[in-house]
């Protein structure tokens, strides 16, 4: 019996000390949504040349240890250019103005690590890896004529960035090197996208 | 990083979706339809003839009226094609003779013409929609879109090759495009097509 009145505050005690430790357990959930703008490389600048200003991403990540998270990476890349020009199609020339147009959706699985550079965490930097597909629309239009293809790429994208901590939240900045493995007839992809966003935890 | 943080997303993500908004979209001109396509056979030395000849019309490739004779292009159009054709020609430093002179190559020319048509119905539906069909407008509300495109097809052959009256051809071009209606526009595309047609083929000429 008095062992048992010594038990009860004994927990009362341990739950009060421990549980905010509990809590601080759950894993945090990460969301970022960015502005995207892409330097076309390889394959993807011969198709089209100019840098992409149309992007977006959403990234969602959960911390399974201090210095390390998994998570999801979705974003819509759009690569075009219009050009009149002539190219050889199966030993016919035809010039014409085109119109090429790469849309591209890369969904990813990722892990970051972030090395611990300050006591505070204010700039937070971290290095990735996603691995994942890429669903590649490639468009093609020669005077009344058009193609349009799609493929899923199985593809890599080495990271590398920063998070900007603020009271409300954080403001991210990343480089993402993307590469979308030939598939379908669609030669190597890869483009490097800058990411500007901003991260909030759930 | 706070909760507040969340309050940033929906902004960020309309941001977003509006600068994706800004898909591209496709031709803006009708001019941005034309294409010039050329084909050649690539055994075929272009140096080793010195004289062509071409005829003085240009028909209409159709088989409206078979076994009949085919229409023409109206004159005005005729010349303006065989001429600049003759020009083009000269450039490279062939020299154009009588077909009763035994030309080293003969030139012809074509035209096509296709006018395409779109039929749109209107439907109307109601709230049923899910359990009745949709029904057409009464009267019907049809939209028609047509458009009529041009082809004009230039045929290179050597006399020394061809027999009776078959050709080998050694030397397509095709100059297709979207009719405007605007003589002076489409008189204007023709004459840059057949200019576009010898220079994208490099190969032609004397040296």
């Amino acid at each position: 019996m008095s062992t048992r009145r010594k038990l009860i505050p004994l927990a009362v005690l341990l739950v009060l000390l421990v549980g905010p430790a509990a809590r601080a357990e759950i894993p945090p959930t990460l969301v970022a949504v960015s502005y995207q703008f892409s330097i076309p490389i390889g394959e993807t600048y011969n198709f089209t040349p100019p840098v992409s200003w149309r992007g977006i991403g959403l990234d969602v990540a959960t911390f399974i240890r201090k210095d390390l998270a998994v998570g999801l990476a979705f974003g819509w890349n759009v690569f075009h250019t219009n050009v009149t020009s002539t190219i050889n199609i199966r030993g016919t020339d035809i010039t014409g103005n085109q119109d090429r147009t790469l849309n591209i959706w890369p969904t990813l699985a990722n892990a970051r690590w972030f090395p611990k550079i300050s006591s505070n965490r204010d700039i937070q930097p971290f290095i990735g890896a996603n691995v994942g597909g890429y669903i590649i629309e490639r468009y093609f239009a020669v005077g009344l004529t058009s193609s349009t293809e799609t493929h899923y790429h199985f593809g890599l994208a080495p990271e590398i960035g920063v998070f900007f901590q603020n009271p409300v939240g954080a403001v991210l900045l990343s480089a993402r090197y993307n590469m979308a493995f030939a598939a379908g007839g669609v030669p190597f992809q890869q483009f490097l996208t800058i990411n500007l966003g901003y991260a909030w935890e759930r | 990083m706070s909760r507040v943080g969340k309050h940033f997303a929906a902004p960020l993500l309309g941001v977003g979706l509006l600068l994706a908004a800004c898909h591209p979209t496709g031709a803006e001109y009708v001019s941005d339809l034309d294409i010039v396509a050329t084909t050649h056979d690539a055994t075929f030395d272009f140096a080793s003839p010195s004289t062509y000849t071409l005829p003085d019309r240009v028909f209409f490739i159709t088989d409206t009226d078979p076994g009949g004779n085919p229409d023409r292009l109206p004159p005005d159009l005729e010349q303006l094609i065989l001429n600049t054709i003759d020009n083009e020609m000269g450039a490279l430093g062939y020299q154009k003779v009588d077909i009763g002179a035994n030309p080293d190559l003969t030139l012809t020319v074509g035209a096509l013409k296709v006018t395409n048509v779109s039929y749109y119905y209107g439907y109307w539906c109601s709230y049923w929609a899910y359990y009745y069909p949709c029904y057409p407008y009464y009267p019907p509300v049809v939209g028609v879109s047509t458009y009529t495109v041009g082809t004009l097809i230039i045929d290179m052959a050597p006399n020394a090759v061809s027999s009776g009256n078959q050709y080998r051809g050694v030397w397509t071009a095709v100059i297709r495009g979207v009719q405007t209606g605007s003589n002076s526009t489409d008189r204007t595309r023709l004459v840059n097509g057949i200019s576009q047609a010898f220079i994208q083929s490099q190969y032609l000429g004397k040296p």
